[in-house]
């Protein structure tokens, strides 16, 4: 008898926006199947005041991560979406670090809307209908409110409940404005560069190298720290949004090496020093593998490219830069080791004839992903670990009663993990494709 | 033969259809929009050499190898065509299981003088998705493709005895066949007409009833009367408008920056492409649809000139060739980004016209020449896997399929 279906937690009664109901939702929220917490941020989106059923949301951020819903593009998502990479937890989130904290940001939106009044609102009207996830809309929208924004951040003064809403000091606050000043100047230009690259066409350096600079040279007048701060932030930003990091990194080192002006090499300098920082605590075993394998491969553009950077290389740098290698290397190896045994190996062994598609195209979906993280993980210290785990995985599933699973299914997985040439052979051996 | 010796063709202008070959539902990154066609003979090739160049040929009769040939077209975005023998595919890329074993079904199919046909072509393609080697929703999307194949035809020749009956027994006019008798009633009553049209032709009842098979296989592409809603080239063309109007409503959004003036322009050009081919593709549906007005005198050129028949119902599929691909490649876009990366591989996959195509259509000569003009396009990044794009094309194997 197959178990009784969960309750759906009642959308309804976010909008009642009752302490009860509320109480309800939060007990259910952490349980909920993907489905249905989908249902439930579309609800508390719904809301014209989402109050604290906003906070709801705040306990399942790390699953709305990985499943993003869409969500409607509101003035504040719209402000911030060139910031998007490196809105921070304020955990996570240091005075002298990268980003900005997320717990800063309805404040701050707030005291742009007073100063925009109007303009505000209109924007909020334009937007109706259109999801968090539509590129070319953002670009659209964004680069008239980016740029007025990135004129009027900067000259606004900490309101009186600032350090009441955030925990930080009037110094915070101008650092904040001007650093989200500089980045969201560059929201279109970024904008513009992510989509040529979607497009199919090669990353144009000289537009990177454009952007650091000017994102630096902003605001330049309020010292080397914050100047370190932007281009860090636009660089993660950039490593984020652009493919190649390597590319990326070696435009900051350009500037790093070519710019006569001291403080401007200083920060490109600290901003490569503050991406090696955020290296520090890399969080591979927890991410979704595409997730992983996409951060695997920027980290390992990063790390490929500060090898070839001289003379900005010291020599503590390059140590340090090489632990890490070996460090993120463990934990891709372990990963790798880990699914392959877990969640390939394991399950195929159980599959019988019956398998059913859905098992079969989780399989494949899942062997799929971890493919493309192995080959994200190579970049980083070699194959020749990956090989013999796919060499050794291949000769145990081939073996003739390793598995039950009919031998196309077999053969495709085969495929996926080690080529066609080995599915070929399996399918030889078993002689049970007659059309071939 | 390596890589390096492999002979890339600047720009094929093929004069038929059968030198153009036929797009094969290849899972293969590298392979999308590749065709295949089968050798051809040495007078063609001959003169096809003195026309590209091809130094593959140079080899005599005996070397060379299997009937079937493969073009891949715009190879990693270059421009021009690689031809090369199906055996010496390795040499272009790594096939994956499923187009080996397409390429090795087909070989064995094909008769000694038989042409590769678009019909013998998609029977080897659903043969290998039933075996399950592009997955499993490509391969039930093959059963429901034979399956739905099967009805259509049953309905279709059910159709072709209704006019025959309608047209043969002039009081039949009056007192059509309704489509919701007693089937056995139906049967009947279209075999009493079938049989005096044979009588009529001077032909056995048998022959008169295998002929009925040919054009009920003929027509069960294009579709006759109720199953024109349900047929593969009348489907295709609705996706091809509906393709059409949906780009250009994205095009209408997506104005802001050079970037996206540039896709504009590459909207413009497929969207232009897709109505030319779904004009095209109607005129020969409508006019072999036509022959049925006077079914004694289709049957009368089934039974003298059968070639002739099939050719005639045949044209509409060649001229949507290769087009299945394209619109599954905008249908199957959920986003935005991805219906980017759709337009640049769009316009990659764009089939070339065969000059023969002017004598089908009545069109001026040059007309081909004029359509197969390209703007020169950028290679497409494409930073998804190998296997995530072979998982992509098998998803669009099962949408066409279906």
């Amino acid at each position: 008898m197959s178990p009784a279906p969960e309750p759906d937690p009642q959308p309804t009664a976010a909008p009642k926006n009752s302490a009860a109901a509320l109480h309800e939702l939060r007990r259910n929220i952490t349980t909920v199947r993907d489905e249905q917490l989908m249902r439930v941020v579309a609800a508390v989106d719904a809301l014209p005041d989402r109050g604290a059923a906003d906070t709801l949301l705040v306990m399942m951020r790390p699953r709305l991560a990985q499943l993003r819903p869409p969500r409607p593009l509101t003035f504040q998502r719209l402000l911030l979406a060139p910031l998007d990479p490196m809105i921070l937890e304020p955990q996570k989130w240091r005075r002298d670090g990268l980003g900005i904290p997320r717990t800063i940001i309805a404040t701050i939106t707030s005291q742009l809307r007073e100063v925009m009044g109007q303009e505000a609102t209109a924007c909020d009207h334009s937007l109706v209908g259109i999801t968090a996830d539509d590129g070319p809309q953002i670009l659209h929208h964004g680069a008239g409110l980016w740029r007025q924004a990135s004129q009027i951040l900067p000259n606004l003064a900490p309101p009186p409940d600032w350090t009441a809403a955030t925990g930080l000091g009037a110094a915070d606050h101008a650092c904040m404005v001007r650093l989200i000043g500089a980045i969201v100047a560059q929201g279109e230009a970024v904008g513009n560069l992510r989509q040529q690259t979607r497009h199919g066409l090669p990353l144009d350096l000289q537009r990177v190298r454009a952007i650091l600079s000017t994102s630096v040279q902003s605001v330049a007048n309020h010292g080397t720290d914050l100047a370190a701060q932007v281009s860090g932030t636009m660089l993660c930003i950039l490593l984020a949004r652009l493919p190649g990091a390597d590319q990326v990194i070696l435009a900051a080192s350009d500037m790093a090496t070519s710019h006569a002006d001291a403080a401007t090499r200083a920060a490109a300098y600290m901003a490569i020093d503050f991406v090696l920082n955020g290296l520090d605590d890399p969080d591979i075993a927890s991410l979704d593998l595409s997730t992983a394998a996409a951060e695997v491969t920027i980290v390992a553009g990063f790390l490929n490219a500060l090898q070839q950077l001289n003379p900005v290389q010291r020599a503590s740098r390059k140590s340090r830069a090489e632990r890490l290698r070996r460090q993120i290397d463990g934990l891709c190896r372990h990963r790798f080791n880990n699914e392959l045994a877990t969640r390939v190996m394991a399950p195929i062994m159980a599959l019988g004839e019956d398998a059913t598609d859905d098992e079969v195209n989780a399989i494949e979906a899942f062997t799929r992903s971890l493919r493309s993280f192995e080959t994200a993980c190579r970049e980083l210290a070699g194959a020749a670990h990956y090989d013999t785990m796919i060499r050794e995985a291949t000769e145990r599933l081939t073996s003739q009663s390793a598995t039950k699973l009919p031998v196309p299914d077999l053969a495709r997985v085969i495929e996926i993990l080690v080529g066609p040439e080995a599915a070929m052979n399996l399918l030889g051996r078993r002689g049970v494709v007659a059309v071939c | 033969m390596s890589r390096e010796t492999l002979a890339l063709h600047p720009s094929l202008q093929p004069r038929t259809f059968r030198e153009r070959g036929l797009t094969a539902p290849f899972t293969t990154p590298m392979l999308a929009g590749a065709r295949l066609r089968r050798n051809l003979q040495r007078d063609v090739l001959s003169s096809e050499r003195s026309m590209t160049g091809a130094a593959s040929y140079a080899r005599p009769a005996s070397e060379r190898g299997p009937e079937l040939e493969l073009l891949v077209p715009n190879p990693s975005g270059a421009r021009g065509t690689y031809i090369l023998p199906w055996k010496d595919v390795d040499d272009l890329c790594r096939p994956t299981m499923h187009d080996v074993c397409l390429g090795q079904t087909l070989a064995s199919r094909l008769g000694q003088n038989e042409p590769l046909t678009p019909g013998i072509l998609r029977r080897a393609a659903r043969a290998v998705a039933l075996q399950g080697l592009a997955g499993r929703d490509a391969a039930r999307a093959a059963q429901r493709a034979v399956d739905q194949e099967a009805r259509l035809r049953i309905a279709t020749r059910m159709t072709l005895l209704q006019y025959i009956f309608e047209q043969v027994i002039p009081a039949a006019a009056h007192h059509p066949m309704e489509r919701d008798d007693d089937p056995k009633q139906l049967e009947q009553q279209g075999r009493i007409a079938l049989e005096m049209l044979a009588k009529r032709l001077g032909t056995a009842p048998e022959t008169a009833v295998e002929r009925l098979e040919l054009l009920a296989t003929c027509f069960v592409e294009l579709g006759l009367g109720p199953q024109i809603a349900e047929a593969p080239v009348p489907c295709l063309i609705a996706d091809l408008s509906k393709v059409r109007a949906e780009m250009m409503a994205w095009s209408q959004t997506h104005t802001d920056s050079d970037v996206q003036a540039q896709v504009g322009r590459k909207v413009l050009a497929i969207a232009t492409a897709t109505e030319r081919a779904s004009v095209m593709a109607q005129v020969p549906t409508q006019a072999a649809r036509n022959l049925t007005r006077d079914m004694a005198t289709l049957f009368a050129e089934a039974l003298s000139r059968p070639d002739q028949v099939i050719d005639t119902c045949g044209r509409a599929r060649l001229l949507l060739d290769g087009w299945d691909r394209i619109t599954q490649l905008w249908l199957t876009a959920q986003s935005d980004s991805h219906q980017a990366a759709a337009i640049s591989e769009m316009q990659l996959l764009l089939p070339v016209m065969p000059e023969e195509m002017e004598t089908w259509l009545k069109l001026p000569v040059g007309t081909s020449a004029r359509m197969n003009q390209r703007t020169p396009t950028a290679a497409t990044a494409t930073p998804t896997s190998r296997n995530d794009r072979i998982a992509r094309n098998e998803l669009l194997l099962a949408k066409i399929a279906t």
